[in-house]
């Protein structure tokens, strides 16, 4: 890809429990601060990206922030796999010319309105039929039988996901936006948290049901003069689907102890970014659940297969670590708001301005699973 | 559609019902009151393929990854679905 995209602004409302307000109300909100950030006005938005699980239509976004016309639109599939997504297809209609500025956002009640975290209360969809009579009706549960090969092949135990758990609060702990902020834990408190999914998952390695919304906007290079912040460069996009997956129950590949979407997403970043592995100084990486953080921690090759375990407990991923992993606390410690709140994370870090502030960041690879950036300074 | 030759005249093929615990997880309501510990399977049949359903018949403190399973077809809440046990031992594989 040819690096004439950047993303010029970020915005995002408080990440809550109850917003107390609709979903469109905290789209406009994160959109609008994200148009402010970057220096321009809704007059100035001719693009549009949001999740298709988004419940916000684009002419009720534009109807709050009196966008004048839109010229792209587009969805990303999935769920937050797709969040990095957003970002390609921005990029993609921007370096086209199909748009000069396009606003991505996504925002929710996830908690006060329908909890991800609970069975859904909608009629079952047939394609379900398969699973939910037998029990897999939340997404622990659903993710948990793929995790739990890999507990088994490399013989951990829950206490070895609970040293991601620990590393995630410890940076939301110094993080305000953060649900977790002033709250750091310890290992044994992640111990005694209870039980979701066994052998699996405890309270303590999920994500956040979060209610709020975040927002970006990706506009061209060539404003950069204009832009009242630094501009982050999209250094690499990439998106994977893969014959004989799934988007949730994604248990038909030969070897579940390998996240093959995301090494897919891995091989395309490094290719379009002509950097390593050793070049990334901060990794943001989508968690609904903290064994993932190890399955892509050795999909991107950031350590070999079976190695996560002992490069989390060495403090790779922590505070002063090689490779500083979540440094908002994730989303299990900052909130949940479907990923994209690890990449609004990963722009503040090559600006400069977060809250837990890495030094010396030029490069920063944002997965989320079936999706992933590689950022870097201008 | 068949995703190798793109044909549309498909055909079933029996399973013998046996096949091996490939993953595993205890199921309980995320939110309702539940006592028995229901075991979720990812079964790989003998033929080839994976297919979810529950383990019945011992307790998931005894569940091992690779075990042998058969199949048995139980009432599960007015519906009869598969489900598996221990592949009984010297039985035919």
């Amino acid at each position: 890809m040819t690096a004439r995209a950047v993303i010029a602004g970020i915005g995002q409302t408080e990440f809550s429990k109850c917003s107390g307000r609709s979903p469109l109300q905290l789209a406009a909100e994160a959109s609008r601060a994200a148009i402010v950030d970057a220096g321009l006005t809704p007059a100035g938005i001719d693009g549009s990206v949001t999740f298709t699980l988004d419940g916000n239509d684009e002419l009720a976004v534009m109807g709050c922030l009196g966008i004048p016309e839109l010229r792209f639109s587009s969805r990303t599939r999935g769920g937050g796999g797709g969040a990095c997504a957003t970002v390609q297809h921005a990029a993609a209609a921007v370096e086209s010319g199909q748009a000069d500025a396009v606003l991505i956002w996504r925002a929710f009640n996830e908690r006060s309105g329908r909890r991800f975290g609970q069975p859904n209360p909608r009629p079952p969809d047939p394609a379900l039929n398969s699973y939910l009579p037998y029990g897999l009706d939340t997404p622990a549960k659903i993710y948990g039988l793929t995790f739990q090969r890999y507990m088994h092949r490399y013989g951990l135990t829950n206490a070895d996901f609970g040293l991601y758990s620990v590393v995630a609060r410890d940076y939301a702990a110094t993080n305000p936006a953060a649900w977790f902020y002033e709250r750091p834990i310890t290992l044994a408190d992640h111990q005694a948290s209870r039980w979701i999914v066994e052998p699996l998952l405890r309270l303590l390695d999920c994500c956040q049901e979060s209610d709020g919304g975040v927002a970006l906007v990706v506009t061209r290079a060539d404003r950069a003069p204009d832009l009242p912040n630094p501009p982050v460069r999209i250094a690499a996009a990439a998106a994977s689907q893969v014959l004989g997956g799934d988007e949730m129950f994604n248990y038909y590949h030969p070897d579940l102890t390998r996240f093959v979407e995301n090494e897919t997403v891995g091989r395309q970043l490094w290719d379009q970014a002509r950097v390593g592995p050793d070049a990334i100084d901060v990794a943001m990486l989508y968690e609904n659940f903290s064994p993932i953080v190890f399955l892509q921690l050795e999909a991107l090759g950031f350590c070999g297969p079976g190695e996560a375990r002992d490069f989390i407990a060495d403090g790779q991923i922590a505070r002063g670590g090689t490779l500083p992993v979540n440094t908002n606390g994730g989303l299990l410690g900052e909130g949940y708001i479907h990923g994209m709140n690890n990449i609004t994370e990963a722009v503040r870090q090559l600006r400069g301005t977060a809250a837990n502030q890495v030094q010396h960041v030029d490069h920063v690879l944002v997965s989320a699973g079936r999706s992933g950036l590689i950022l870097a300074s201008t | 559609m068949c995703p190798h030759c793109r044909s549309l005249d498909w055909d079933t093929v029996p399973s013998t019902g046996r096949g091996t615990i490939y993953s595993w997880i205890v199921s309980h309501h995320p939110s309702e009151d539940d006592t028995d510990d229901r075991v979720v399977v990812l079964v790989e049949l003998d033929e080839g393929v994976r297919l979810v359903s529950n383990l019945v018949g011992v307790p998931w403190t005894e569940v091992r990854n690779d075990q042998a399973v058969e199949v048995l077809f139980a009432d599960v809440d007015g519906v009869v679905l598969p489900q598996f046990r221990l592949a009984t031992p010297g039985a035919p594989r």
